[in-house]
């Protein structure tokens, strides 16, 4: 036992729950189940307003988190409001309400779930399952790799593309992504297959 | 097809866990008796293809697109277990990494679509591998997409109905007479695009499980 621990075990176990990432992770879900069963816009909105403050004063990349969580409901939240907007105008109903809880639940939600993200070592949390964290490892890994080309792909075409291309160049744009991509997969799980067989990566399953 | 957190009730994500998380655990028991030294990295490789694949969006006319599932790829490759618990992985890692789909709305969309999707792949796959393992393979993974599509449309449209105040909608605000023809009609289409895409990969992914 360390000498804090020994002069005040509550913070030292305060510290240890705040450190470990299976606590951390039962919070955050928590967290997530009691915002679902939150109704009221006004209260949503402060939430929202007090997650955007702490994550302003406790994260150095809070803009970028801020754009990220932006980007990734802006469509949903613009098709989904709009529509009931709309729906609700032609049939001379309220609507205001119903936007704006939709609205920050979602931005909200989605906000904790990528600074939550950016936090917990998802490895250390599947250490219960060496055949899940072994796959989990080798995805992350890949995927890094994979996106990696996708951006270097994206980039050459559009330093080569003047304009807008038509659907059908899309398309085929598309098409030839997919098609880099299989061909990258196909060689990668044979490399990786391999560079694992030769360290002896298996050797000590049951 | 992507349900962030807040559109769906807790009625509903609670009943998804529930059934979700005894099929998860079943998954990784199976994925433990298949653990051998060239099963783990392919499945590690196509997990991540997967991931990377649902980020290439196809263009649709009227300035939307729609992206790939690669489910019933996963399913014709490695058998329904394994493409669900991997199918899983992705939708974790979309939700986690990129804030695209809910952390609630997992066991929902693992089971409409890891679970749903790769079953109706493989019996439509065996249902015509008779006439042509190409043409089975494309009606197998079309099939596993609108069948999906059709699954989380229904739950997505039961959600007004599920969870209402004073006739105001608490979660997801459209009825199935809009998410049916919202969500299953640009998969009609797109799901002929994957099943053809699906049917040549897997004759290059032949002898992977």
């Amino acid at each position: 036992m360390s000498a804090v621990a020994r002069r005040r075990p509550l913070r030292a176990a305060i510290q240890n729950l705040v450190n470990d990432p299976s606590a951390q992770l039962l919070l955050y879900l928590a967290v997530v189940v009691a915002l679902t069963h939150v109704h009221d816009p006004r209260f949503l909105i402060a939430l929202l307003g007090a997650a955007v403050l702490a994550l302003l004063l406790l994260e150095r990349n809070a803009r970028d988190l801020l754009k990220r969580a932006f980007l990734a409901v802006a469509l949903v939240n613009a098709t989904v409001s709009t529509g009931y907007l709309v729906a609700a105008l032609w049939h001379g109903e309220p609507w205001l309400e119903v936007v704006i809880r939709l609205s920050a639940r979602v931005f909200l939600l989605t906000l904790l779930t990528l600074w939550v993200a950016r936090r917990i070592d998802w490895r250390t949390a599947a250490r219960r399952w060496p055949a899940l964290r072994f796959l989990l490892v080798i995805s992350e890994a890949q995927i890094r790799a994979f996106q990696r080309l996708l951006t270097e792909y994206r980039l050459a075409w559009r330093s080569r593309t003047t304009g807008r291309p038509s659907l059908a160049v899309r398309y085929r744009g598309s098409a030839h992504q997919v098609g880099v991509l299989m061909d990258r997969a196909l060689a990668q799980g044979e490399e990786v297959t391999r560079a694992m067989r030769s360290r002896g990566a298996m050797d000590d399953r049951p | 097809m992507h349900i962030p957190d807040g559109l769906l009730s807790p009625a509903t994500y609670a009943a998804g866990f529930a059934v979700a998380l005894p099929l998860w655990v079943y998954g990784v028991r199976q994925m433990g008796k298949r653990l051998e030294d060239t099963l783990i990295p392919r499945l590690g490789v196509l997990t991540a293809l997967i991931f990377v694949l649902n980020m290439v969006l196809i263009p649709l006319p009227g300035g939307t697109s729609a992206h790939f599932l690669g489910v019933g790829l996963l399913a014709l490759v490695f058998g329904i277990w394994l493409a669900f618990l991997s199918y899983s992985i992705v939708l974790s890692l979309q939700a986690l990494l990129l804030g695209v789909g809910g952390v609630t709305a997992l066991g929902v969309s693992a089971l409409c679509i890891g679970l749903l999707g790769p079953v109706v792949a493989i019996a439509g796959e065996r249902l015509l591998r008779r006439w042509s393992p190409f043409v089975a393979a494309s009606v197998g993974v079309w099939l596993s997409v609108v069948v999906s599509a059709t699954a989380l449309a229904l739950i997505l449209g039961l959600q007004p109905i599920i969870a209402a105040e004073n006739g105001e909608p608490l979660f997801f605000p459209f009825g199935p007479e809009v998410t049916l023809p919202a969500v299953v009609g640009p998969h009609l289409l797109l799901g002929a695009a994957e099943g053809v895409l699906s049917a040549l990969a897997i004759r290059r992914l032949r002898g992977w499980a």
